[in-house]
Parts: structure tokens; sequence; C-alpha cells
């Protein structure tokens, strides 16, 4: 019976030695800990900076019955490209301040052809470009329960989305040919709120996260030709459920499942308070594998997002690249 | 199976949506918007080969015969495309409205025919990098009988109707050069080409030829050995020329892992 309990006491005293590992490692170490074995906040006074790309084209959308077909109408060409400044800090072990800047650039073509000997309309050629710095996006992330070998990681997290992007769009027709300019906004309608809570277990070499985000969207207006549009919020809720694995110590594979459903979203009709759109059944729900390298401190990530369900929302890939550096 | 002999087996699974230009069209009062899109989504034919490395060549270099055949597993042809009427959501200046016709074609990403398949791969290992060679061939062995969908001229109604088709032959070739500059990363440059000819199509007794498509690339990919069973590989490629052919940029991630060592 005493060896029974002498072996019971010595394998939790080896676990208690292994959830100690990342407390016993040199600051540098830290710095170079790979996104499945770092915890869930930067430690204290490490600052993180990192530029991100994503990537993706006009082509088939969910209908809102959810069944994927190629959007209709017109012929869509372009690209939506978004390129993401980041900074993180380590306010302590337990909490970290992050803000995001988004650099939009996004050119949509929208163009039917007609046949003009069956009617006396004009070509109708869309042209939509939104370029500039979008919305700033701030959060604070605090962990509540730190993890150890039995006990996942717990977070909370507060952020505020400020409405620094363009809320100005211009619409001009050409007089002869009939096209259509749109230079579209990139946010500043107002400021939003996004509220999360996290769990996150690490079995070395795998990982299992579970995200829960609301997103308080923005009531504002747009400036439309010097003329103000009204814009009902978008709340949005978010579920992201994770499992990653080390391919070696310095490669790291992961799967996301993400699902986020849009309560609302759209612009009122002038002088009333009826929507021009109706998403309000708009969901979607992706998988995003993830090949992240770890060189040193330099961390560089790929993920492609593949849509496998939706309503009124896209059906194609987004593309996204990252390089991140820990100081 | 042996120091110089391979077996592979490949099945690749495609996904290929093809959407032509919207199209507006009216008469009188009546208005109408056509939008076509092809889609093939499926599994192709499997592919099987066997690789014979042949021996007496010296360490620094290899040479690989190939030989193989593709079955014709997979389902040809087409399947029946649909329609949708629907009102548009969009409304002309004036109040104009307008139907909107979407169709949508299903086409199958089977051959329905054996494919013959054989080629060559040829490498040599210098000092600090090596060059590489590959060519290989696929012909179809006889002609092959498909459905495709009519639309008949009085409305949205398709009628299925049987053809002989000769399924194009192809050949690709491949050269490059790579280099190892860790022992656990590959860097490597390459030139693709592909040619596929002498296909055609049965239409109201008279064989219709299928243009001859032509496409050349280049590639930028690297490897890495991330343990000794799992490799992970990246490569994009760049359409530099393509004729009758589609030629999307492609960025390939492939992951391998090695069951015996």
């Amino acid at each position: 019976m005493n060896r029974i309990l002498l072996t019971i006491m010595l394998l939790a005293l080896a676990g208690m030695c292994i959830a100690q590992v990342a407390d016993g490692l040199t600051p540098l170490q830290r710095k170079q800990l790979t996104v499945l074995a770092e915890p869930a906040t930067l430690y204290k006074g490490f600052l993180r900076v990192g530029y991100e790309i994503k990537y993706s084209r006009p082509g088939r959308t969910f209908d809102k019955n959810g069944v994927s077909r190629p959007q209709e109408d017109f012929t869509y060409s372009g690209s939506y490209v978004d390129h993401l400044l980041s900074l993180s800090y380590g306010l302590s072990d337990r909490l970290q301040l992050s803000v995001v800047l988004p650099y939009v650039n996004d050119n949509l073509r929208a163009v039917v052809e007609i046949n003009q000997s069956g009617n006396q309309l004009t070509t109708p050629k869309i042209d939509i470009t939104s370029k500039g710095f979008g919305d700033l996006q701030t959060e604070m992330r605090f962990q509540i329960i730190k993890e150890t070998t039995k006990v996942p990681s717990l977070v909370a997290g507060l952020g505020v989305w400020l409405p620094t992007g363009n809320n100005e769009r211009t619409i001009s027709t050409d007089a002869i040919t009939n096209d259509v300019t749109y230079k579209d906004i990139t946010g500043g309608v107002g400021s939003s709120v996004i509220a999360t809570v996290q769990l996150r277990k690490i079995m070395y070499p795998y990982l299992l996260a579970a995200e829960f985000n609301y997103f308080f969207g923005a009531e504002g207006e747009i400036i439309e030709n010097g003329a103000s549009i009204d814009v009902l919020g978008a709340n949005s809720a978010i579920w992201q459920l994770t499992t990653g694995m080390h391919l070696n110590e310095w490669i790291t594979l992961t799967g996301k499942l993400f699902y986020q459903r849009l309560s609302f979203d759209s612009e009122v009709e002038p002088n009333t308070t009826v929507p021009l759109f109706d998403n309000s059944k708009k969901e979607l729900l992706t998988l995003d594998p993830t090949l992240t390298f770890q060189f040193g401190r330099i961390r560089s990530q790929q993920v492609i997002a593949i849509p496998l369900y939706g309503k009124n929302s896209t059906a194609e890939l987004e593309y996204s690249a990252s390089l991140q550096y820990t100081f | 199976v042996t120091e110089h002999l391979q077996t592979r087996f490949v099945l690749k699974r495609t996904a290929e949506i093809i959407t032509e230009p919207a199209f507006f069209d009216g008469f009188g009062t009546e208005f109408y918007i056509i939008n076509n899109s092809q889609q093939k989504i499926g599994w192709e034919d499997p592919e099987f080969w066997i690789d014979f490395r042949l021996p007496f060549t010296g360490a620094r270099t290899d040479v690989v015969l190939n030989m193989g055949s593709t079955l014709p597993f997979m389902k040809s042809g087409a399947d029946q495309p649909s329609v949708r009427i629907a009102p548009s959501d969009i409304v002309f200046e004036g109040g104009i409205e307008f139907e909107r016709i979407s169709t949508l074609e299903y086409q199958n990403t089977g051959k329905g025919v054996t494919q013959f398949a054989y080629g060559i791969q040829l490498k040599h290992r210098f000092k600090h990098f090596a060059i590489n060679a590959q060519s290989a061939y696929y012909l179809p062995l006889g002609t092959a009988t498909a459905d495709r969908w009519v639309l008949s001229s009085s409305g949205f109604d398709y009628t299925r109707e049987s053809y002989t088709r000769q399924v194009p032959d192809l050949l690709t070739i491949a050269a490059g050069i790579e280099v190892q500059v860790k022992p656990w990363l590959n860097l490597a440059l390459e030139g693709l080409a592909a040619r596929s000819r002498n296909g055609w199509n049965e239409v109201e007794g008279e064989k219709i030829l299928v243009p001859t498509a032509i496409l050349a690339q280049a590639s930028f990919s690297y490897d890495i050995i991330a343990s000794k069973r799992l490799w992970i590989g990246q490569s994009l490629q760049v359409t530099i020329e393509a004729k009758d052919v589609y030629a999307p940029v492609l960025l390939t991630t492939s992951v391998k892992y090695n069951l015996f060592l």
C-alpha cells in the first residue's frame, strides 16, 4: 500500500515539475515559445509586434437557405485585401493589452454584358473601392485562472473598436457611360465593443482551446455624398474551437472551427427605420487550418479559412499570412 | 517494394468553378439577366504507378522510369443542369424590374476511359545543389461515351444526349534546380510545361476538335523535414504562358507522413 501511495505521490510531483517547466525558463526561452506552448497572455514586459495580410476574392456566396452559389446579377472581379499592424504588451503575467490597426484595400468591379438590340439601357459597370485605415481595435485580456497540469487557463477579454476609419462614401455616375463609382467607407461608423471568454489547455505536444466572443456592433452614421445615413448596429456571436499539435519543436499545425452569427447589420432607408438589407440570418462556419513556424523570436503563420456552411455570407476561401516578433 | 522499385497510388480531389460573364437581355417591357456557371467537384480517376530506379548510375545520379495507369472509376460526362428563375433584387432607374435566370452545370470528374501513362525522372547532385528533370505522358486507350445536356429552344428544359469523345492526351515536362540550405531545409526553383492535344467531341455526327492546350509555369518551393516521419512542403506556382486552359496561381501545401522508416 505504501508503495502505491509513494508511486502516486511521485507521479503527482512529476506532473507539478512539468507544469513549472515554463516558469523555469529564461526570458529569452520564453520569447521563443511556440503559439501552442506559450501562456494564454504575454509575460510581463514582453512586447510583440506583428504584420498580417488577409486576401480573398468575390465569387461564391451562401444564399439565405444555406446553399453555396456563384454571385448573381453581375460578373464580379477584384479582391479584398486587409493589412493589419498589431502590437501586444504584457502589463503583468496575467494582463495583456493589444492594439490592431487595419489598412483596408478592397477593390470590387461588377459588370453585366448587355444585348444592345433588345433594350435601351446602357452597360451598368460598378466599381467599389475601399482604401485607407480602418477602425483601431484595442483589447485587454486577463488570465483569471493560470494554467496548471490539471486546470486549463481561463481568460476574459474586453475590447473597444474606435471609429478611426473613414465613414464618408462618395458615389458618382459617369454622364456618358453611366458607369457608377463608389468610394466606400473603411469604418468610422461608431465605437464597437467586444467581450471574450477563453478556455485553453496545453497537453504538450497538443493544445485544445475554446473561445466565445460577443461583438456589440457600432450604431452610427455614414456620410453619403454629404448626406447622413443611419446604420443599425451589427451584434454578432462568435464561437471558436481550436485543436493543435506540434509537428516538431518549432512547427505547429492547428485546426480551428469558427462559427459566427450576425444578428443584424444594415443601413436604414432615409427618413425611416426600415433596413435596406435584411441580413438578420447571417451565419458562417469555417475550418481554419493554420501552419505556424517559430524561428527563435520570429513567428510566421499561414491560415486558410475554408467556408463549410453559411447563410447570407461569403463562400470563398480567405488566405492570411502573418509575421510576429517578440521583444 | 525493393531498393529499386516503388509503387504509388494517387487520388486527387478537384473543385473547379467557372462563372461566365453575366448577360442582360430584354424585349419590350420584359427584362432578364442570365448567370451561367459550371462546376466540377469530386474525385478524379485514381492513378497507379510503378517507379523503377535504375541501378549502376552512381551515388550522385538517379534515373527513375515510371509506368502507370489511370482507371475510369469515377463518373464522366455531365449531370442534369439546374435552373432557377426568380425576380432580381436590383431595380434599374425608372423602376425597371427584371428576372434573374441562373443555370448551373455539373461536370463530372472522371475521364470515362483508361489511360496508360509513362515517364522518366532524372536527378544529378553536385556539391552544393542538384538539378532534376522529369516528364510524363498520359495516353487514353480508346474513346469514351458520355452524357451531355442540351437546352431546348422553347424553354429551360434539358434533354440528355449521349455522345462519343476522345479524351486529349497529356504531356508534362519539368526541370529545375534545388539547394539544400540546411540539413532539414530544401529550396527548389522549377519550370513546368504541359501540352494536351488530339481530343475531340462528337457533335451531330461530326468530330469537333478540342483546341490544343498549352501551359508554362514557374514554381518556387521549399520542403522541411519536420521530424523523421513528417515532411512539410509549400510551393507557389505562377503562369508564364497559357493557351486554351485555365491557369490560376497555385499555392500548394503538403504534409507527408512516412509510415515505414
